[in-house]
């Protein structure tokens, strides 16, 4: 077959490949919480059986037989000729991440490449899970006759203790002066030393704390008594230890309850579209829809000037059709751009599982509301943020076992993802039932790091006092970046919402837990703005961030601390003079407080729960438009978001909210 | 920067590949007395009768991750000082101060290069 | 190669355009039923690059549908599809006046039993390469349409 042709062939099954391991993640995930579900099973073993059957076409021998050896014990499950148990669905997780790393691979270099050539310890596995009822049955007899011989964990850790023999190879190694991890860190200036003790002292405690409880060491005692005891021929090497598995349930799955997530058939009619197609087509319609508002207001102004006249009433008829049809057709080519958020949130159940191991923490994932559609481009700038949040949750929110259990909570965490709709938005909120945030240790650390003073955070409320984990420079760590990790500030995950004109708030209450609230816009290039006048000059600004809009006289305006403020229902709302901002001749009328009870305008905006009333000569009224990137022009430019072109033919340059507010905030 | 290069070591990771590349680090630097376990009980077992002199273990392994691993060979007389150099996705604060209360003696992240393997052993035997 | 002479011996075989013929082999459009779409798209290419013109279908029903509506000289299916599997298709086929006559080439990873076989032309094992079953292919079309 031509080269090409079969790039095109590797490319495609690279995609669909990847498609389908993604999707095993996920199936996995809730085959754990739903082992008999006939369909799922059947469902993943489909998805095996046909990366199996097209790599094989494609000469891709390893991952023929690491996608066979997968296969063959999914075959037998959905058979029901063996159960699941959790280390084979850890073997079968790894099977993925394995076949995923040989085909991105594939994806890179077109072929297989050597580093993924021996996966037979991998598939020796599998192919001994698939056997597994029966070899359980055989260990268990052998097990009982040699029960005297075997050693638990228990008596191999008594005997060390008792050993006397190795000391002296022990203590050659204990001479030497051999380094810690906090003297290391210590060294390097990864740490301070008042750190290092700190983490000591609570060493101490807790190892005191276990004491009086009088836990026994290692908190995973019991699980292991239970299990059969490994055989430990001592002369064996590594590689023959049997592994036994037997399905028990360990403290991680037992408390795992099945929520009904409804698995959607995947067999839909469908056809691939090049994404650049869908964002030209997108790009039409938007300069459809500029030149619809320009030919509907014309006509409008045909209609009174030319009042009864037959053509301007016809011409009238037709543009209202047009619009119709052109709204309609704007909506249908968002709607193809749009795709269920579940892209996205496939991925956490597997990643919340994994960190969740690691750090000895028992969570749940609730997820509610997948199908919910997003544009294409808002679902790719969510991904990122969402990551953080999450792992934050993991991290941060949820307490360990044990701390929970002291206070009385559940030792299983709930970490609930949802996405749904409202009005035209979509709202993605990611709270957990964790430890929740303290306002005065954030307002605390906001001063050290000197992005507030304490008057201010004297002033500042609760509510207030937890956005300011979005500043830039709340979440760099002082030391260098190895220990505080990727470094991905809760600043950026804001930046990122606000880039697709969404709104981000967080929300927490000390020991309930924390909820950040992502308010999305269904689309991104064509927003409702309300078109305002200062000067001579036009300006859009985003109907989303408008609350109201006042018309209040000049004399009603004080200074405070140099800031220019009303008092708006009894709290006080900050100003911005447009004109002011941009440098713009305000109108003669306006200004100075040369006419005090001269009437302006105020349009009152709000990005979560900050506002401030930006001060405008005239206000034109409500116009949809589409947003017209400044590209390079834009580029220093703080408080523009872009331009567009009216219905009357003006440029208009349409405001940034977000960076105004910003503005009046510094000040 | 003397390594003792007759060291005994044994590395403890699920993932039989990850074992091997480690060994073959290992052997890049110059040890050449490596032993493997393929989890934390097979590993306590071995360390129990083999006279190990260093530790390479795996944070993130099922049933007994390498800080539990680490804390059992802590808890223990005759191996309580045996040096632990643990092997981790990613080295997050939180982890890293676990990793030090827990009594390891250094960490390092993967993937790595023969280079900063020999760096973060040489930093736990000094001179 | 059989001769056309207006033996009797020959075949006469029910197309849609009342019997007409082809120059060749490659004149009779195959029809892949494949579910999956990267091997459904080997064999399509497969068979372009070998001449043929090329109809597929990703599972039983479409299949069925396009061998009665379309004028199909060759069928090629996969056995193990969801839905409608291979063999249901074949004994479909060959219930149908319109379609029982066309050479069906079944595939599979794994290797059927005889009945399930039984009306097809022939069956290959997957993976297989090109020139396997583009050779099968051709044999199908000569000894069905008499070239």
């Amino acid at each position: 077959m031509r080269d090409d042709s079969m790039k095109e062939i590797v490319g495609d099954f690279v995609q669909e490949a990847l498609e389908f391991l993604e999707s095993l993640n996920e199936n996995f995930i809730e085959l754990e919480k739903d082992p008999e579900n006939k369909e799922l099973l059947n469902t993943i073993f489909r998805a095996a059986h046909t990366i199996k059957g097209s790599a094989g076409f494609l000469g891709f021998q390893n991952i023929v037989e690491l996608a066979h050896s997968a296969e063959n014990i999914l075959n037998k499950l959905r058979q029901g000729e063996i159960s699941l148990t959790p280390d084979m669905m850890d073997y079968l997780l790894k099977a993925i991440d394995t076949l995923k790393a040989m085909i991105i691979i594939v994806s890179k270099t077109g072929t297989e490449g050597d580093a993924t050539s021996d996966n037979t310890e991998l598939i020796k596995k599998l192919d001994d899970l698939a056997e597994g009822r029966i070899l359980q049955e055989e260990d268990l007899k052998v097990t009982a006759i040699e029960n005297s011989e075997i050693k638990t964990v228990d008596e191999i850790t008594n005997k060390l203790a008792h050993e006397e023999k190795h000391k002296e190879n022990h203590a050659k190694t204990d001479k030497r002066k051999v380094k810690n991890l906090g003297d290391i860190l210590l060294e390097d200036n990864l740490i301070s030393k008042e750190e290092l003790e700190q983490i000591y002292k609570e060493k101490e405690k807790e190892e005191e704390e276990e004491k009086y409880q009088q836990v026994e060491p290692g908190i995973k005692q019991p699980e292991i008594k239970e299990q059969k005891p490994e055989q430990n021929r001592m002369d064996a090497p590594t590689e023959e230890v049997p592994r036994l598995s037997v399905a028990l349930p360990t403290e991680d799955r037992r408390r795992l309850k099945p929520p009904p997530v409804p698995m959607p058939e995947v067999k839909e009619t469908t056809i691939r579209v090049d994404i650049d197609r869908l964002d030209n087509v997108m790009n039409l319609v938007g300069e459809l829809v500029l030149a619809r508002n320009r030919l509907f207001n014309i006509s409008s102004k045909l209609e009174v000037k030319y009042e009864g006249d037959d053509l301007s009433s016809a011409l009238a008829q037709v543009i209202s059709n047009l619009n119709l049809v052109t709204t309609d057709l704007q909506l249908a080519v968002m709607k193809t751009r749009m795709q269920p958020v579940k892209k996205i949130f496939s991925k956490f159940p597997r990643m919340v599982r994994d960190l969740s191991r690691e750090l000895g923490k028992d969570i749940e994932l609730q997820i509610h509301g997948e199908e919910t559609e997003l544009d294409k481009s808002v679902i790719e700038e969510i991904g990122d943020p969402l990551v953080h949040l999450i792992r934050n949750s993991v991290d941060h929110g949820i307490e360990t076992k044990k701390a929970r259990k002291k206070i009385g909570k559940p030792e299983t965490g709930i970490i609930k993802l949802s996405a749904e709709h409202e009005g035209n938005y979509i709202v993605i909120t990611v709270s957990d039932d964790g430890k929740g945030m303290d306002p005065d240790i954030i307002k605390k650390k906001a001063v050290e790091k000197g992005i507030i003073d304490d008057k201010t955070a004297l002033s500042l409320s609760d509510k207030d006092a937890l956005s300011l984990i979005f500043t830039p420079g709340f979440s760099t760590k002082d030391k260098a970046t190895e220990i505080s990790g990727r470094g991905v500030g809760m600043d950026v995950v804001k930046t990122n919402i606000q880039k697709i004109n969404g709104i981000i708030d967080i929300d927490s209450q000390i020991g309930q837990g924390s909820g950040v609230i992502l308010k999305l816009p269904l689309t991104v290039a064509i927003i409702q703005t309300l078109i305002v006048g200062v000067g001579e000059d036009i300006f859009a600004i985003p109907l989303n961030s408008v609350v109201e809009t006042l018309r209040i006289a000049e004399s009603s305006i004080q200074t405070i601390d140099k800031h220019e403020v009303i008092n708006l229902r009894k709290s006080v709302l900050s100003l911005l003079r447009l004109g002011r901002e941009f440098g713009i001749k305000e109108s003669d009328s306006i200004g100075t407080g040369s006419s005090l009870n001269q009437e302006i305008y105020v349009v009152v905006v709000a990005l979560a729960e900050k506002r401030i009333g930006i001060v405008v000569d005239d206000l034109y009224g409500q116009e949809e438009v589409v947003i017209k990137s400044l590209g390079d022009y834009q580029l220093g430019y703080k408080g523009i978001s872009g331009a567009t072109i009216t219905g009357d033919g003006k440029v208009v340059l349409i405001i940034d909210v977000a960076s105004m507010i910003e503005s009046v905030k510094i000040r | 920067m003397a390594l003792d290069l007759s060291m005994k070591i044994i590395v403890v990771d699920d993932f039989s590949t990850m074992r091997r590349i480690i060994k073959n680090i290992l052997k890049q630097i110059g040890f050449t007395n490596v032993d493997e376990a393929e989890n934390g009980q097979v590993a306590i077992s071995k360390i129990a009768d083999g006279n190990y002199d260093f530790v390479i273990s795996d944070w993130n392994m099922p049933e007994m991750n390498g800080i539990e691993l680490l804390k059992r060979v802590r808890a223990n007389e005759s191996t309580k000082d045996l040096p632990f150099l643990m092997v981790t996705a990613e080295a997050k604060k939180e982890n890293v101060l676990e990793a030090v209360k827990a009594g390891v003696n250094n960490y390092i992240v993967k993937p790595f290069t023969a280079e900063t393997l020999q760096e973060k052993i040489s930093k736990i035997f000094p001179d | 190669m059989k001769r056309n002479a207006g033996s009797s011996k020959r075949t006469s075989v029910q197309t849609k355009q009342s019997g007409v013929q082809r120059s060749s082999p490659q004149g009779y459009t195959v029809l892949i039923v494949e579910d999956s779409l990267v091997v459904g798209k080997f064999l399509s290419i497969a068979f372009n690059n070998a001449g043929f013109k090329v109809k597929t279908a990703v599972d039983g029903y479409e299949a069925l549908e396009k061998a009665i509506k379309d004028d199909i000289g060759l069928i090629v299916t996969d056995l193990n599809m969801p839905e409608m599997d291979g063999v249901t298709l074949l004994k479909s086929l060959k219930e149908n006046q319109l379609t029982k006559n066309i050479p069906v080439i079944l595939m599979s990873s794994n290797i059927p039993s005889e009945n399930e076989i039984s009306k097809s032309y022939a069956f290959l094992q997957k993976p297989f390469n090109e020139e396997k079953i583009i050779s099968i292919a051709k044999k199908a079309i000569e000894e069905v349409y008499g070239h």
